[in-house]
This record gives C-alpha cells, structure tokens and sequence, in this order.
C-alpha cells in the first residue's frame, strides 16, 4: 500500500510564506493599476483644458488673418509708403543742408559785424565751414574781431578758426579779408 | 504532479490578478508616452499661437489706427513713387532740373552727369546755374523737394559773384524691397509723406496713382519720317 507521508508543519509554514508574497504581489498589481488609471484621467483632463484654451486663440487667429487678407492692398501701400521714407530719410542726410546755416551766419554776421560782406562761404554735409568776409575799411575790422569772439557768434559753431587774414591795397583804400574754417552746431530747423 | 486543492485556490484566488497586469504593462508602455507627446505638442501649439497673435493683434492694431483714407495713400504713393523712383529715369531729371529753374528765376544752364562719384541709387550731377542772389536764394529753399525728384547737394559753395555757379547735386532711385521689414514706422511714414506733400504742393490731379506711377515704357518710332 502507498503510503502518502504529510508533513504538516512543514508544509504550513511554506504555504504562509507563499500566501504572504502572493498578497504583496496583488496589491502591487492594484495599486499600479489604479495610479495608472488616475494618470491617464489626470492627462486626458489636462489635454481636454489645453483643447478649451487653444480653440478661442484659433477663432481670434483666423479672425485677423481675415481682416489682414481684406487690408492687403492697404498695407501693401502703407508697406511701400514706410519703405520709401524710410530711404529718403537716408537719403536726406547726405545734403548740406546749406539755407538755415546760411542765413545763420548772415544774420550772426550782421549782428556781430555790422557793415561787411560775405565773399564766399562753402558748407558740406558734415557741416564744415569755410566763409570769407571783407571789409572796407580798419575800424570796421577792429569792431568785427571782438564780435566775432563774442559768445553769441560762437555759440552757432562747434570749433571755429581763422585760416587767413589779408589786406590789399585797392584804389579807393585798403579791403580786409578774413577767412574762417569750423563746424557748425546741428540746427533744429 | 498532483494539484491539490489548496494549490487550485491559490491560483483561482490570484490568476485574474496575473492575467491584468499584462495587458497593463503594454498600456503602459504606449499609452502614457502617447498623451504626454500629445499633451506637450498641444502646449507648443498654443505657445505658438499667442505668439503668432501677438504679431496679428499689432499688424491690425496699425492699419486700425493709421489715419490713411484710399485717395492719401494713393497719392502718398504717387508722390514717393516720383521723388525716389525706383529705377533712375533720365528725363525726369531733365524736367525737374526745368522745374526748379522755372520756379526759382535760378536758371540752370548746364549739366555734366559725374560717374565716378555715382553708384546704383545715386545719380551726382554738377549743374551751372546763373541768376541773381534773390534766385539763388530761391533756388536753396526749393531745389530738395520742388522739382519733384528728392535732389542733395553734399556741399554748396558760393562767391558774392554769382553768375556760372556750379553746384554737385544727387538724385535718388531705389526699389523697395519685398521683405517685410518690423521696424516700418506706418504713421510716421505718412506724416513724413504729408509734410512733403504740403511743402512742394502736390496733388495727383486726376492722375491714376499706382506704385508703378513713373512708366519706363513709351511709344517709340523705328522710322522716324
């Protein structure tokens, strides 16, 4: 006759063992499940509010486009316009700018000078300046040089220097010259 | 070997856990990078968007705000269009070198066109001029914009003696450019354009105005009888 030998204590203990990583296994697998379905909720509720936010911004995005679509030609003008000016500004720059600092000196020379005549006077870009005056006679001269050093004959140039003093002998008397180089201060006008 | 019964339990008791977490490790492993991705894209996306409205919201905020009616921009157009043409056209510079000398009594009698100082968008000319200091006068404050091409001098020089005096002027071309540029003042080019327009007087006067406004083409004769 087979005998079946039992050893119950043996056994129960194994069982225990076996039942206890069994449990621990099961609520890993219900814990990893239930984390995993609060994940996918969290996620697709996130995604449904960022589909909330973007759909208004869209609306708002084709709504301009239209209006920029039926101001096309408008802007293309505006465009060209801005472009335009934009290069004649430039462009501009390049001059001399000659009348304001020309009716500058005209009008620092008779303040400053009273009775002389401007010869010759040149005027660039960079707003160097070489003018020439003549006088007809000395004292008119003397009256001039302290003028001409006066704060408000200066104040109009950034650096000024006399280049040249002549006097020549003519038949009628002696003509004085002076001739000045400098740079005038940037005019507002 | 014998299941017993105590083994059947177990395994009634724990097969269905076992039998979940396959399917729930593949879901694992493609659906939850699948909604971040989306969910990441979704965020650019609208990044993307308010910076592209932001851009639309300023474009609509100006034509919105730029005091322009159709008639001014088509004259605005007309008159930069003929100031700064876009390319250099050597009769208009004939006729505003006319112009000038008409308008100021400065009569212009001559000019040499000078290559070395002229580039693309630069035409230099030296031009002898005759006429009293009244002229002469008139012919500083116009000569810029009245004659109806942008004109510079880089440098005038004058003697009290002021018959045959010769002055180096330029005279503009330039195409704009069909790349967008942000830093375009819109109402300021307008207000620029204006002032212009008051100072020489301008008007389209009944002139179809287009960017094109200057044509190069005209009708020409192979047999000139």
């Amino acid at each position: 006759m087979k005998t079946t030998r039992i050893n119950l204590l043996g056994s129960r203990k194994d069982s225990e063992k076996i039942e206890a990583v069994l449990l621990l296994a099961r609520k890993i697998i219900l814990l990893y499940a239930i984390l995993f379905v609060v994940f996918v909720v969290i996620i697709l509720g996130l995604s449904f509010q960022q589909s909330r936010t973007l759909q208004p911004l869209l609306l708002e995005k084709a709504s301009h486009l239209s209006f920029l679509n039926s101001r096309k030609d408008q802007e293309a003008k505006l465009s060209y316009i801005a472009k335009k000016v934009k290069a004649l500004d430039t462009f501009i720059l390049d001059d001399a700018r000659f009348l304001p600092y020309y009716e500058l000196i005209l009008k620092a020379l008779n303040v400053s000078t009273g009775s002389a005549a401007l010869s010759s006077l040149s005027i660039d870009k960079e707003r160097a300046v070489n003018f020439t005056i003549t006088y007809q006679d000395q004292q008119t001269l003397l009256n001039s040089f302290e003028n001409i050093e006066s704060p408000q004959f200066l104040q109009n140039f950034e650096q000024l220097k006399l280049a040249e003093f002549a006097s020549r002998q003519l038949q009628g008397g002696t003509n004085y010259q002076l001739s000045f180089q400098g740079i005038f201060r940037k005019s507002s006008q | 070997m014998k299941i017993t019964p105590h083994t059947k339990t177990v395994i009634k008791k724990n097969l269905p856990y076992f039998i979940v977490i396959i399917p729930l490790v593949i879901m694992t492993i493609f659906i939850p990078p699948y909604l971040i991705n989306r969910y990441v894209e979704g965020s650019k996306k609208i990044d993307t968007t308010q910076q592209e409205l932001i851009k639309l919201r300023t474009q609509v905020d100006i034509l919105n705000s730029v005091d322009s009616g159709a008639e001014n921009l088509d004259e605005d157009v007309a008159l930069l269009s003929q100031l700064i043409p876009n390319f250099e056209d050597y009769f208009s510079i004939i006729y505003t070198l006319d112009q000038i000398s008409t308008k100021t009594n400065f009569l212009i009698a001559s000019y040499d066109i000078n290559l070395k100082l002229s580039t693309n968008e630069k035409l230099a000319l030296s031009v002898t001029g005759v006429g009293n200091e009244d002229a002469f006068l008139n012919f500083l404050k116009e000569y810029n914009f009245g004659g109806g091409r942008l004109i510079t001098a880089e440098k005038i020089a004058v003697a009290s003696q002021l018959a045959g005096t010769t002055i180096d002027l330029n005279f503009y071309n330039k195409k704009p450019s069909a790349s967008s540029d942000p830093s375009l003042d819109y109402q300021y080019s307008l207000d620029r354009a204006r002032e212009i327009k008051n100072k020489i007087g301008f008007t389209l006067a009944g002139k179809e105005a287009s960017a094109e406004a200057l044509t190069e083409s005209y009708p020409t004769k192979s047999n000139p009888f």
